[in-house]
Parts: C-alpha cells; sequence; structure tokens
C-alpha cells in the first residue's frame, strides 16, 4: 500500500542518513542556537566580515545584515520574456545611473519608450546601494569581493553581489523582497531577494519560505511538508497502526542525538521519530504537492512553522475565496495589494509612495486618482487601531495624490500598508470571499497591477 | 487440380467470405450499439458522474478560415502598437503602453476605432438554440439546426489564439484541465436507462482531485477515478437542473444563474451565466457536446484580459481594447434596466468528458460505485 512503501523508503533514508548525519552533527556542535523571541528559527552559523550579523526578522527569518541592521539582498540573473538582467556572478549590473527609456524585457512592448518622470527617476544605486568593502577588507567563508565599473569593492555572497535597501524603514525590516520569487516565472520581474545562513536542520529536512500569509514552513528536503499532532507530546504519540499508513513517522538514525529544539522519542522498541519543539514529526501521505497544507484540514493535526507569518492587523479576517482563504477587512472584503516593476534593466519597483503614481492611477482609475478611490478604496485604520507586527503598518497617505503625508497635513487617511506600501479593497467585490479585483493589470497583476492577499492557496 | 481440391478450395472462399461478412456486421453493429443504440443500462444505483477534460468556446472552422475568415485574422495588441507608435517617434510611456492598458481595463464608449475589427462571418456557428426562436441574427448548426445562438462566436472566430487545434489559448485552455482547481463535475441522478430517459437530476460540483491518465500521463485521461466534491470553495459554483436523455443525449433545462470558475495561468477568474444548460452525448465511460447559455459580457471580458493578460494577448493576437466595444455592438441578451445597452451575450462552450466516481463528504472513500 502506498503508505507502507513511504514509511519504508522513510526508513531506508533515515539509515543512509546516520553517517552523514553523524559528520552534520559534529559541525552543527559549533553552531549556536539564537533566539531574539520565541518561535523564530535557528541558523547555522558560518564565517563573516568583521561588523555583518545575523538578524531574526519577520518575513525572511534569519537574515544578513551590517551592523545597523539593514538587510542584505541580491540581485541574481533573471529571464524574463525578451531577456536576462540581475546581476551575473561576480558582476553587479546595478548602477548609478540615470534610465530614461524602457529595455522592453517584459512583453509585450517594445524596448525605448520614454520613462514617465526620468528627470526626477533615482539610479538603481539610489534605492540598492551597494554593500561596499573597505580597501583592506578580506574574503571570507561565503563571502568575496567584487569589483565595480566605478573602480569600489563591492561584498558579494556566494558570488552575488549584494546590496541593502534605502526603504528597509527600520533595523531587521525586509521590504525590498519578493516573498513569492522563487517561482521563477517569465512573467515575473527580476526581484531582488534577502539573503541568510542555512537552517539549522538535520539531514533530510529543510525550510520553505513564507508565502504572503503563511510562516516559514518545515519540510523535508524535497519539499513535502512536514505536520505535527496536538495531541501528541515529546514522548508520546496518538498514531501508531493504521495511522501510519496516513501520517508517516519520520524516523530518526539510530546515531541522532538531540540538539537544541531538535530530539527523537522511541515509538517502538529501538525505533526513534524526530520530534521538532516537543511534537513527533509525521509526512501526510495524501499531500497532492509539496509545501501542501491539506493535513492541516485534519482535525489535530497541523503544518509546522519553524517562523509564524507576521501577524495581521487585529480588525481583519480570513475570508473563503475560490481557490482558498484570503485576508479580508473587518467586514469580509478581501484585501489586495499593489504590485509595480517597471520595464527597465534596473528593475527598479514602481509600487511605493514615494514612487511616481502614474503605474498605478493606469490601472485603478484610468489615470484619474478620483476613480482610484472609488474602485480602489484604501483600508482605512480604525481609531485605536495599532499594528501587531512590524510588517503591517499604519501609513498617512494624501488621498489626491497617493503619496504619504505628513500625518497633520489636513486631508491625509491613515491607512493600512503592508510592507510601508498601503493596501487596498476592490469595489465590484460584493460579498465575503469575492475576489473579483485580483491579477487585474499587466501580466496577472505581477507587473501593474492588483493581487489578492491569499494566505492559502488550496490547489 | 482434383474436384476434392477445387471443393476445399471453394469451401475456405466461401467460409472466409461468411466470417468477413459476419465480421462486418458485428462492427457496424458495435458501432451502431456506440451511438444509436445504447444498450439499455442504468448505472449502478441510477448514478453516474464525470469530469470535464475540456471546455473551450465553440468556434466553427473551415479549412484555412476562408469561408468564416474571408479577410484574414485580427490583428493583435503587439501589431497594432507598432502600427499605432511606430519606432523613430517620440513614445512616453504614459501615452503609449499605459494608455492601451487603460483601454483594455477602463473601456470607454468614445474610445476610437483605429483598426477594422473583423468579425467572423458567415451563417454556420455551433451552439445551442438559447431562445427557442429563429431570428436573422441567429446561426445554422453545421448539423442543420437552426436558430443557434452564438454572439460570442462572432467575436473571437477570426481571432487566431482561439483557433485550434494550435490556437494558444484552444489548447492551453485543455490543459490547464490537469488542475485541480478546474475539476468541474457533472453528476446525473434518477437515470433509469442511459440511452432513454424522460427525467434526471444532473447536479454541477467542482471537484478537487487530480485525473487518473493512462501511462502516457498529461491529459491521457482514463475512465473510473474518483473526483471528491469541493465542498467548500465550490459551493458557490455548485447547481441542480433537470434534464432527459434522448437516443443517449442529454440535454438540460437552464439553469438561471451559474457561475463557472476556472484557473487559466496561475489566475482564477469567474464567468458568470444566465440560463447555463448542457446538451452532451452520453456513453458509460465519457460525455462530449456543448454547453449554452448568456455570459456576462464585462465578466468574460475582465476574464480575458486578466486569465490571458499583456504578453499571452499579444502572443494570441487578441485585441482586447477593440473587443471591449465589439462585444458591446454583439450582446444579445439581458438589457441594463437603465441604460438599454445589454449586458450579456450568447455564448457557447465544446465540452468533453470522463467518467469519474464522485464522492460526496458523508461516503468512505471506495464505496460509491463498485463498477
Amino acid at each position: 500500500m502506498p503508505g507502507e512503501a513511504r514509511a519504508t523508503e522513510h526508513r531506508v533514508k533515515s539509515v543512509k542518513s546516520s553517517l552523514s548525519f553523524i559528520s552534520v552533527t559534529i559541525l552543527s556542535c559549533m553552531a549556536t542556537v539564537a533566539h531574539a523571541q520565541d518561535l523564530t528559527e535557528a541558523w547555522m552559523n558560518e564565517p563573516m566580515p568583521a561588523g555583518f550579523q545575523i538578524m531574526s526578522t519577520e518575513i525572511a527569518g534569519p537574515t544578513f545584515t551590517d551592523a545597523d541592521g539593514r538587510t542584505f539582498y541580491v540581485w541574481p540573473l533573471k529571464a524574463l520574456r525578451a531577456g536576462i538582467t540581475g546581476d551575473a556572478p561576480g558582476q553587479s549590473n546595478c548602477k548609478n545611473e540615470k534610465l530614461t527609456l524602457t529595455a522592453g524585457l517584459m512583453s509585450p512592448y517594445p524596448p525605448g519608450l520614454a520613462l514617465p518622470n526620468a528627470e526626477t527617476r533615482p539610479t538603481c544605486t539610489d534605492i540598492w546601494p551597494p554593500m561596499l568593502a573597505a580597501e583592506n577588507a578580506q574574503e571570507v567563508g561565503n563571502w568575496s569581493i567584487i569589483q565595480r565599473d566605478d573602480g569600489t569593492q563591492q561584498w558579494g555572497y556566494k558570488d552575488q553581489a549584494v546590496y541593502t535597501y534605502t526603504r528597509d524603514p527600520a533595523p531587521g525590516d525586509v521590504f525590498g523582497t519578493d516573498i513569492e520569487e522563487l517561482s521563477g516565472s517569465l512573467d515575473r520581474p527580476a526581484y531582488r531577494r534577502s539573503i541568510g545562513p542555512m537552517p539549522l536542520v538535520p539531514p533530510g529536512f529543510a525550510v520553505a519560505p513564507g508565502v504572503m500569509g503563511m510562516g516559514r514552513t518545515l519540510t523535508t528536503d524535497e519539499g513535502w511538508s512536514i505536520y505535527v499532532n496536538e495531541q501528541d507530546t515529546e514522548e508520546s504519540t496518538i498514531c501508531h497502526d493504521e495511522c501510519t499508513l496516513t501520517w508517516l513517522p519520520i524516523l530518526a538514525p539510530a546515531l541522532a542525538i538531540p540538539q537544541g529544539e531538535w530530539g527523537m522519542f522511541e515509538r517502538s522498541p529501538g525505533v526513534y521519530q524526530w520530534t521538532f519543539r516537543g511534537k513527533p514529526l509525521y509526512q501526510y501521505e495524501p499531500d497532492p504537492k509539496t509545501q501542501g497544507v491539506e493535513g492541516a484540514d485534519v482535525p489535530g493535526w497541523s503544518n509546522v512553522y519553524t517562523q509564524e507569518a507576521p501577524a495581521y492587523p487585529e480588525s481583519f479576517t480570513i475570508q473563503t475565496g475560490f481557490v482558498g482563504d484570503v485576508l479580508a477587512d473587518s467586514r469580509g472584503m478581501t484585501i489586495y495589494t499593489y504590485n509595480c516593476t517597471e520595464d527597465t534593466v534596473d528593475q527598479l519597483r514602481c509600487d511605493h509612495p514615494d514612487d511616481t503614481q502614474v503605474y498605478r492611477k493606469a490601472m485603478c482609475g484610468a489615470g484619474d486618482q478620483g476613480k482610484c478611490l472609488e474602485n480602489w478604496p484604501y483600508v482605512e485604520a480604525m481609531p485605536g487601531e495599532e499594528s501587531r507586527s512590524r510588517s503591517w503598518s499604519i501609513v498617512s497617505i494624501d488621498p489626491s495624490t497617493g503619496h504619504y503625508a505628513n500625518p497633520d497635513q489636513q486631508n491625509s487617511i491613515r491607512v493600512w500598508a503592508w510592507r510601508a506600501r498601503p493596501v487596498y479593497t476592490f469595489s465590484d467585490d460584493q460579498q465575503p470571499g469575492d475576489t473579483y479585483g485580483s491579477d487585474v493589470g499587466e501580466v496577472r497583476g505581477q507587473k501593474n497591477g492588483l493581487q489578492a492577499f491569499i494566505l492559502r492557496n488550496y490547489f | 487440380m482434383s474436384d476434392i481440391l477445387k471443393i476445399s478450395r471453394c469451401s475456405f472462399l466461401i467460409a472466409g467470405l461468411l466470417i468477413t461478412t459476419v465480421n462486418a456486421v458485428a462492427q457496424e453493429d458495435a458501432t451502431a450499439t456506440r451511438y444509436q443504440d445504447v444498450p439499455a443500462m442504468a448505472p449502478v444505483d441510477g448514478t453516474i458522474g464525470y469530469a470535464i477534460t475540456g471546455i473551450f468556446e465553440a468556434i466553427y472552422q473551415t479549412p484555412g478560415g476562408i469561408a468564416e475568415c474571408p479577410e484574414g485574422m485580427n490583428l493583435g495588441p503587439r501589431e497594432r502598437f507598432v502600427a499605432l507608435y511606430p519606432e523613430g517617434t517620440h513614445r512616453p510611456l504614459v501615452e503609449t503602453q499605459l494608455n492601451s492598458e487603460i483601454r483594455m481595463w477602463h473601456p470607454s464608449p468614445d474610445d476610437p476605432e483605429e483598426f477594422q475589427y473583423l468579425e467572423a462571418q458567415g451563417p454556420t456557428a455551433l451552439g445551442l438554440n438559447l431562445d427557442g426562436e429563429i431570428s436573422p441574427n441567429d446561426f445554422t448548426h453545421p448539423d442543420g439546426t437552426e436558430g443557434i445562438d452564438n454572439q460570442i462566436y462572432r467575436l473571437v472566430g477570426c481571432l487566431g489564439g482561439y483557433r485550434g487545434p494550435d490556437g494558444l489559448y484552444s489548447f492551453a485552455y485543455r490543459q490547464e484541465t490537469r488542475r485541480r482547481d478546474n475539476r468541474l463535475l457533472i453528476e446525473i441522478t434518477g437515470v433509469d436507462d442511459l440511452s432513454n430517459d424522460d427525467e434526471v437530476i444532473v447536479n454541477l460540483y467542482r471537484g478537487r482531485d487530480d485525473m487518473i491518465t493512462n501511462a502516457k500521463g498529461g491529459q491521457n485521461y482514463v475512465a473510473g477515478g474518483s473526483q471528491r466534491i469541493d465542498t467548500r470553495m465550490g459551493s458557490r459554483t455548485t447547481q441542480q437542473t433537470r434534464g432527459r436523455i434522448v437516443d443517449g443525449v442529454l440535454t438540460t433545462e437552464p439553469i438561471p444563474e451559474f457561475l463557472i470558475s476556472y484557473n487559466f495561468l496561475n489566475t482564477i477568474s469567474v464567468q458568470k451565466f444566465r440560463d447555463f444548460r448542457l446538451q452532451l452525448r452520453l456513453t458509460p465511460t465519457s460525455a462530449e457536446g456543448l454547453s449554452g447559455g448568456y455570459v456576462q459580457t464585462e465578466a468574460w471580458m475582465t476574464h480575458v484580459n486578466r486569465n490571458i493578460s499583456s504578453h499571452h494577448l499579444a502572443a494570441g493576437q487578441t485585441p482586447t481594447a477593440q473587443m471591449n466595444q465589439v462585444i458591446r455592438r454583439l450582446a444579445d441578451a439581458y438589457p441594463d434596466p437603465e441604460t438599454g445597452e445589454n449586458t450579456h451575450i450568447s455564448h457557447a462552450y465544446e465540452i468533453e468528458a470522463i467518467q469519474v466516481f464522485i464522492i460526496h463528504p458523508d461516503e468512505e472513500p471506495g464505496a460509491a460505485n463498485p463498477n
């Protein structure tokens, strides 16, 4: 039966991994488990240049930063519909040059279109300053030194040039990354992504990055989700016999030893099962895809998150849409984010209130900010509301322009923002769960458009 | 040759002829059985289920499109952009690219139509007679049925992306039936006879499981799989209607309001139909035929803009900016009470389906049908 075959496969794999885990165990003895707060993710330390550090961040988990807590990003080469951009290994394509024309990388529009507000458009390095290395800096571990065209030196991590993001408001913020950038689709812009150390997990395990409203998920190294049962303890489990055909115990090799949040318990004589944070670990045999969540629909079972998603505003609700759970406002109306990237070599984003608003206004109101307010109203914060996380914030917006406003400005409104960018509802949504505004815009909302805040896609 | 040999040879010849004749008759009988004389077979418990494996706009095509598209295919967004904003001229992004997008997403009756739109021509189209009438604007089905209501065909019949078998959307939409969130189920209950039955109940559900295929995988579906009903996210697309089966063809009564959610290119859109009905030829392992109904024009255009979107609209030469105008002219049902403008357009899908066992939430897996 499939369950038995998968269970056998697991046992074989766990035996084979014994030897490799011995060596990793030795190495991991050198690692430290640093917790800024409960339920943050442990990581494997690695040598870093002086002044660099690792911070636990809300969105990306353990992340490399500079001494002031500014998150590090890289910009790997990415293929788009009509070309490639980003940083090749050992090089930086992010320059202090004013761009005035489109590059035509993102189809179907040709290159050579005159960018809006070209006079005031920032350069790539204005938004993504390179993490410069001192003249006498020495390479260490995965950290290398890259020569820039202007003669300066830039740090590189695993051969990728490293940057900070001027729009990360505070230490530990990771507002410059795209959470779903790993999709690799030709239609998705060439996003930057944050970098961090390897998670502290035994061989055979991995951590999947959080996607929108989901936290960082513990998986097997092949991507299959891992689950725990609420009734289980560190030394007992309710799942035996036939239960193990559906819930596959993840067995530990005989030579494994407990470390940090990882342990094992003897589920039957001589048979040990991995535990994490005091719970025995299982796979859900019927999970139809990697990073699945179907097991969490079974009462008593849940995915394992090494780190929960940032807490959304207390007044927000969760509604069921056509593909899964969506985040909604207090009335049940779906929340939408606005995404925009310019079709340029530097792929600067154009979805921040400090950016030109022509792209957003084209999509939300045919160029008319008044129609934007009708079609896509801001989600105004209620009096006294406060955010429960850094990634969600309340910002002041000038509704006549869409730019940030001084809180004392007479016509400013206080609106909810995700990663410093306002969120919206859609006027054509009539009832809770409606997502008629999702993927509206260029390239299904990925290049210049709006997307529903999907917490969980069941498919 | 001896007489015995001659007789033997003759006997063999006669026997061979007889065998051949019997086989020919048997094959003919089998064919007749398959399509004209389906065995009076009642499914177990009078219930049979199907999962849709192909659903796409019903496009009548002649070789090379000569009959229905005598002036060729429509220019797509890329060709139009180059014509409107040629290289070498000053091309501000706002007045070119964003203007093109605005016309897609925020159409205005005052938008100019710079190009001739090529509608499908001729009297012939696939589809159903939705209103029971034969009007001057109606089509005639290739089988001779008059009064066919399928004005969406005029809109898309001369768009490269819609024409099969290799039109971009034509094959891609069928490919997307592999997705679990595109699992559309048809359950027919009260079936006394799969070839003729005066009254059956037809339930439309959304499923949630992968389809079984043969060893080739992909879209090589095989009958006999199981499909659980998606009661959570599919509740709004669940509907019931009545139907009758005549000579193996199921015809349902119209469903006044029906939603179809469909994921194309990782975007899910919802089509809003009125008077939606099915006409399917049924066998114990498959079903095929047509759907008919009036689709809301705004929802249909939004679906095309959203799901197919910029790049693929260009690849399929589908100029939605102008289509916004044309669909308004072609719309033929449900006038807006304030403006008098029709809000829906007659529409037909070609549908293919394969038999599955539909599992209701209160049933144990595997117990639905021992066949």
